[in-house]
């Protein structure tokens, strides 16, 4: 090794990203960048036996805006990303491979998921039973609580951003937004999450805020999971706090104590919080019960992460299915 | 005091300008002067506590890998593979720059990004530093240094001190250690 030439290991190095990647296809693309599918060629040379199977892994090509890229190096969500994702390993987290950088762009290398939750949330094919989305719930509450015990909040959850494997496991990804909440002095930006899935306190403008703000989105996917559909989907902010306010009923200083101070406070027309029983008909007592407390609009009143996995919904009959169960092959 | 003017900082520890910092293989001798600096020069931009722990987390794991790998023989650099093969050419980057003052403003770059809100412009960190090094240097040496750390760039907390950090304690603490025996 030491007789090559170090001018041979610039990048890139061949047709292969660092040596080591074959490009298949791409698969996906967003704000953040695009995805590609690879091949591990490292690890199949160093594989015992010439029949292994093929390793592939996504990777993730962060896209950097361009006059970001000549002020301030790397994209800080980037490196926020990066940061995250290296401190934290647990099953419902997408797990962080490798990282490189070539010429100006930086590479995620990322475990290879069959599909997202938006995919069979919105498929007109799949029946999802209430066993699939006790599953579902409680995969996004473990990852929730996961990332709630290291400060983090992930600040963009949608069913978008949560991958599920083959066997059905399902991982938080893209923590391009998420940062660390350990100190409640510090004044954090409204400009996160996506606006269907943004909680109340964010839409009024609110600096300071918690990990309440992903239970709100997981209510959000919630209430998505039974509507098969988006559960508040507006146009804008105000439409957005208007479809909110219809079902859960106009915030006042006596059910949200404080919410006339916020930054972007707007006085609604006063409507009475809804049932969600009466808009979901059939729907179990302790289903509602748990959705109304993921959709409530004072974040001090709304359910903790571990509140939400030791709720009864998740304690009666019938069961929650294992992972594997989920119908994961209708998805196209 | 406008961070952005080209003031001098209100230091009251001993090294004045950055230029005082010196060579990065004496770091660890004088990282009792260096740590204060950092602090200071983080006030002075106005920047969050959190930013400078974080400045100071990253240049102390940053020298305690490059001093680990300066420490190791031909026969044990011919043992790594091509990656760190890879990283060990980029060291080239920071033993040519021989400075500290280009690898300070990098984290603190770094640490920017990853902890405050709003943003300096590098070009006024560099102004008000009174540093001659070019942004592209700065932006190309942020690269080298995330690959020299594999890009683990985590904060050191006493959950994953001991699993993430463990050689640069013994860097530290036990210089005199031969790494290599834990490695293997």
């Amino acid at each position: 090794m030491e007789k090559n030439n170090p001018e041979e290991f610039k990048v890139p190095f061949s047709p292969l990203l660092i040596g080591r990647y074959k490009m298949i296809k791409k698969i996906g693309k967003g704000s953040y960048g695009s995805v590609y599918k690879v091949e591990d060629i490292k690890d199949r040379k160093t594989a015992t036996t010439p029949d292994s199977p093929k390793k592939y892994f996504a990777v993730k090509k962060m896209k950097l805006p361009a006059n970001r890229l000549k002020i301030q190096g790397i994209d800080f969500t980037t490196l926020r990303e990066i940061n995250i994702l290296q401190e934290i390993k647990h099953e419902n987290i997408i797990p962080l491979v490798d990282v490189f950088h070539i010429n100006r762009s930086t590479f995620m290398v990322m475990e290879l998921m069959k599909s997202d939750l938006s995919k069979l949330m919105f498929s007109r094919t799949i029946t999802l039973t209430i066993p699939h989305i006790k599953c579902i719930m409680l995969q996004i509450f473990y990852g929730l609580k996961e990332l709630h015990k290291n400060w983090i909040i992930h600040r963009d959850l949608t069913p978008n951003n949560l991958l599920i494997s083959e066997d059905g496991v399902l991982k938080f990804s893209d923590f391009g937004l998420s940062r660390f909440f350990a100190s409640n002095n510090r004044p954090m930006t409204q400009n996160v999450v996506t606006l269907h899935y943004r909680a109340p306190e964010i839409l009024f403008g609110a600096n300071y805020y918690g990990p309440q703000i992903d239970i709100f989105s997981a209510g959000c996917i919630l209430g998505g999971l039974l509507l098969r559909g988006t559960l508040f989907c507006g146009r804008n902010d105000i439409d957005q706090m208007s479809q909110i306010f219809k079902i859960m009923g106009t915030p006042s200083e006596e059910t949200w104590e404080g919410v006339t101070n916020l930054p972007h406070y707007v006085e609604f027309e006063e409507t009475p919080p809804q049932s969600f029983r009466i808009l979901f008909p059939g729907i179990d007592e302790d289903l509602a019960n748990l959705l109304e407390g993921l959709l409530v609009l004072d974040p001090n009143k709304r359910l903790t992460v571990e509140q939400c996995i030791n709720h009864p919904f998740f304690n009666k009959s019938p069961d929650s299915c294992d992972p594997d169960e989920l119908p994961m092959d209708d998805i196209s | 005091d406008n961070p952005r003017s080209n003031s001098r900082l209100r230091t009251g520890c001993s090294i004045k300008s950055i230029s005082d910092l010196g060579n990065y293989s004496e770091y660890f001798q004088n990282r009792e002067s260096i740590v204060p600096w950092i602090f200071e020069n983080c006030n002075h931009f106005r920047f969050r506590k959190s930013t400078a722990f974080r400045v100071v987390s990253i240049m102390d794991k940053l020298m305690a890998t490059l001093l680990y790998y300066k420490q190791m023989s031909t026969a044990q650099k011919s043992s790594i593979d091509r990656r760190k093969y890879y990283t060990q050419c980029k060291l080239k980057d920071i033993d040519n720059m021989n400075k500290l003052e280009p690898v300070v403003v990098t984290c603190t770059l770094m640490a920017m990004k990853l902890e405050e809100k709003e943003f300096i412009h590098l070009s006024d960190i560099l102004r008000s530093l009174h540093l001659k090094t070019s942004e592209n240097e700065i932006q190309s040496l942020e690269k080298s240094i995330l690959e020299i750390l594999e890009w683990k760039i985590a904060s050191h907390n006493i959950y994953n001190f001991w699993s993430q950090h463990f050689y640069i304690y013994l860097t530290i603490f036990q210089p005199k250690m031969n790494l290599f025996q834990f490695e293997n």
